[in-house]
Parts: structure tokens; sequence; C-alpha cells
């Protein structure tokens, strides 16, 4: 099962990234898709950026995890998948621009 | 997955691989995970379509292949058969995704292990090829539908794109049938991967890691059916047998009867030598495989869908890792209940190949990389750490 983790870039730093995701700042390695700027979006696995995203992508991907996570632990989980009953997907509070900067 | 840290949850997957060494030996090998088998909970009580939207979303790396795998359970339990150009589409996008996974372990991860840099430009233009493909294939957007989504193939932009793939690809071919052929081809160090295997050979781990477990059969479907319908605790998930027996699945396993990995693993066991060569052989065959399909594709609409029909369903895929397998249960529309098997439970499994092949190897300062070697053959789609757990420390 590839799970990949959405994190946004916080600090470049040449072919690493400080990045901000649902576990918190990591060192990322960006080899593979290049630096990328402050704000940007990527998908991670194993300390890995494995690709750019924009944000609207980023939140659904991230909204699923947190659908997994909660559906784990056997709670509900409907007010994450808002794109998919017709309502405005928003994104999670701890990531939201200026939460975690 | 990710990450070294604190925080708990279904993302934060790891499997902790220790070695205890026991008279210059690794006695016992135990084998960790935390892997989340159950998050496909996440489906259960959705509409079916909402499913398969979320699918690629939560399982985003190998996104084809559980997409693929899911659909197939999906259009099982709903007893729609996909027509031909849609199921020569799918296995088309298959095929690239692993044939680019393979070149990712190729091009990023074996260069790592010789210290070298990654061929980021190389790994570009395959990712590139494999969504060229999507686009020749179905060019108004999404593909994961039951009875299929809109294909409009256009067969010369995916000819374009298979021989791109194919260009990329053609350094690692191995040509002949014997391990003679293996051997030139790794000390002609043209690739980090003939650099690996040389490396590999020259250091006497040719046979490293090999080990009893056999292949992954057939499995029957409906004993399979019947085996995930009974597994209520997802303890089957976690640690799969098959009539008692553990299994490798992955390129190794796939590959063993190909002439030059079945003369390989005559000379050497199917230890890490085998394996590479393995994944460099099943990699190089894509493309030819590709154009194979291509002649199958045609304009399709989909085929019509009665999705009120309640039952399981099991779709079954060889992805890069191994055969993943997702089961559904369905009614009213619904998605009732979600289970996936994948190949690292298999692989890693605390009897299979991984511990199996490093059980009794020699304990000394190479351990712990040789280790590392055979797991990154096995390719867990999580991370993997190694410790070397001394007499005295257990």
């Amino acid at each position: 099962m590839c799970i990949g983790i959405p994190m946004r870039v916080v600090a470049p730093d040449g072919l690493f990234a400080q990045c901000e995701g649902r576990n918190g700042e990591r060192r990322i390695d960006m080899a593979l898709i290049g630096p990328q700027p402050v704000g940007a979006w990527v998908v991670t696995s194993m300390g890995i950026a494995q690709a750019a995203i924009d944000e609207d992508t980023a939140i659904k991907m991230e909204q699923a995890l947190e659908a997994v996570a909660l559906a784990l632990e056997g709670k509900p989980v409907d007010h994450l998948f808002a794109d998919l009953v017709d309502r405005e997907p928003e994104l999670p509070e701890h990531l939201k621009p200026g939460g975690g900067d | 997955m990710d990450d070294s840290g604190p925080s708990g949850g279904a993302w934060d997957a790891r499997i902790a691989v220790a070695l205890e060494v026991e008279g210059g030996r690794v006695g016992h090998v135990s084998i960790d995970s935390t892997r989340p088998v159950r998050a496909s909970a996440v489906f259960h009580g959705r509409p079916i379509e909402t499913a398969l939207d979320l699918l690629p979303r939560v399982f985003s790396l190998c996104g084809v292949a559980q997409t693929h795998a899911g659909l197939a359970a999906c259009e099982d339990a709903l007893g729609i058969v996909a027509a031909p150009p849609q199921a020569a589409a799918r296995q088309l996008l298959l095929l690239a995704e692993t044939a680019r996974e393979h070149h990712l372990r190729a091009n990023l991860d074996w260069p790592r292990l010789l210290r070298e840099e990654a061929d980021v430009a190389a790994i570009a233009a395959v990712g590139d090829a494999a969504a060229q493909l999507g686009a020749a294939l179905y060019p108004d957007g999404p593909w994961a539908r039951p009875g299929g989504g809109r294909l409009r193939p256009d067969r010369a932009a995916a000819t374009a794109a298979i021989d791109t793939l194919d260009e990329a690809l053609a350094p690692y071919r191995i040509d002949g049938a014997h391990m003679d052929a293996l051997l030139r081809w790794a000390q002609s160090r043209g690739t980090p991967a003939a650099r690996l295997a040389a490396a590999v050979d020259d250091d006497g781990l040719a046979d490293f890691g090999a080990s009893p477990v056999t292949a992954l059969p057939d499995l029957d479907r409906a004993e399979l059916d019947a085996v995930l319908d009974a597994d209520r605790n997802g303890a089957f998930l976690a640690r799969p047998t098959w009539h008692g027996a553990v299994h490798e699945t992955g390129p190794a396993a796939r590959m063993g009867s190909h002439p030059l990995i079945a003369d390989t693993v005559r000379h050497t066991g199917n230890g890490l030598l085998a394996r590479l060569a393995a994944r460099m052989v099943e990699m190089t065959a894509m493309p030819e495989k590709m154009r194979e399909i291509l002649p199958v594709l045609s304009d399709h609409d989909g085929s019509p869908v009665e999705t009120t029909v309640a039952g399981s369903g099991i779709g079954a895929v060889e992805a890069a890792r191994g055969r993943l397998v997702h089961r559904v249960e369905v009614g009213g529309g619904q998605v009732m209940r979600y289970q996936i098997l994948a190949p690292t439970e298999w692989n890693f499994h605390a009897e299979g190949p991984l511990a199996r092949g490093l059980a009794g190897a020699a304990a000394g300062p190479g351990l712990a990389r040789n280790a590392t070697l055979l797991v990154n053959a096995l390719d867990p789609c999580v991370r993997c750490d190694v410790a070397v757990v001394e007499p005295g420390h257990a």
C-alpha cells in the first residue's frame, strides 16, 4: 500500500527542503523533482518528494489520509469528503496557510 | 512511508527488521510492521464511485495498480466483464507504471546504494512517457469507472510513448539466456544497475539472501474470496499464507521461468544477483508487451452498469512490487466492506523471503548493508530499517 503524504515546502535548502505536513516538519529530499519554492506542495514517500502537486490535489489527498486515520479509529469521516458530496473542500486547520510557518 | 516521527496514525507506517546474531551468524530475524493493512476501511459505507475516486488519493504512489485492482474487484462484484479494449487500455497503464517503478529503483535507489547521483533526467523521461500514454488512451478524463471510461485511443501517440519508454529502458537490456550474459552486462558497468550487479558479484554477494520460499501461485478466486471473507480481524491481510505456506511475489517470482533468470538461479540461487536481473529483465520486456496489446485498442464508451447488485468481488493485478489483491462487498451501490492484500505482506512476512533469506547469513561489518540490499531487492512500499543485534544486546 503505497501511501504518499502531501507536504508543503517551508524552507528550500538546495536539493533538500524543510517541509510540513500531517506529521510535522521533515527534511525532504527534492532530488527527483528539483527545488520548489516556499509554499509549493509535494507528495512525499520515504522522505523523498515524488511529485509536485497543486493545492487542490494536496487538500483532497490530505483529507483522504485524515479519513483513513479516523476510519481506523472507528470515527466518522463524512466531513472530509466535501468535494465528493458537492461541498467546497477546505484545508484542515493545521495546514492552513500561516498555520504552522 | 514517510518518516521518523513521534506521531502515530495510518500514514506513519514502517517495517523494522532486527537480525539477531548468534555464533557469528544471523539466528532469528524479527520483522515488525506497522503498515495499516486495514486502511481500506475508509471506503466502507461509501458509494462505489467515491471509493474508486479515493483509491488513488490514498494510495498515490502506485495509483494505477491500486485503482486497477479496485476497479476489477468492483466489476467482479457487480457482474461486469470489462470489454477487451478497456481491459487492454488498463493493462497498458499498469505496465507503464510497473516499468516506471522498476526504473525508479534502478535510477534512484541503486545509484544511492552506490553513492552515485540519481539520474533525475532519465526518471523524468520515463514518467513523462507513462503520462503521455494515459493521455493517448483516455483524453477525456477518468478511466476508473465500472464498465470503463471513455476510451479514445490515439494509436500514433501511444506508439510514440512506448517508443520513448523503450529508448529510455534500452541500456538496461540484458541480451542472452545464460548467467554469462548477465555477468558481461554487469562488467560493462554502463548503468548504475550494471555497476550494482558488478559490485554484488565482485563482493561475493550473488547468492546473498537466497531463500527456499517459492513463488506465489495463482490463487483460486472462490477460495481467496472465502479466505478473505473469513478474515474478520485482518490477521490474514497482515500475515498471509496460502495452503499453509508463505510465498514470494514480485519480479523475481514472476520471472523465475525466464531463461536468463532460471540459469542465474541455477548457479547462485534466488539471491541478490538473480533478483536484480529479474527486475531489469521484466522492465525491459515491458515495451514489447505493450506493443502486443495495442491492436486490441479501439474506441469504447464503457459498458452499461447496474450498480444495485449485491455481492463480493475480487480484483488481482501484478503491480511492480507483486500481486495486489482487492476484495469488495457491495450492496445498493455502496461499498459494504473493502480489503486490500498487498505484496509487501507476503515478502516481509515473518517467515517470508526476507526473513528466510537473511537467516544464517554471516555476521560481520557488511551485514547491515547486505541486508539493506536485500530489502531493496524485495522493494517494500514503506520505509524499512535494518538493525543488527549482537549477543548480549538482545
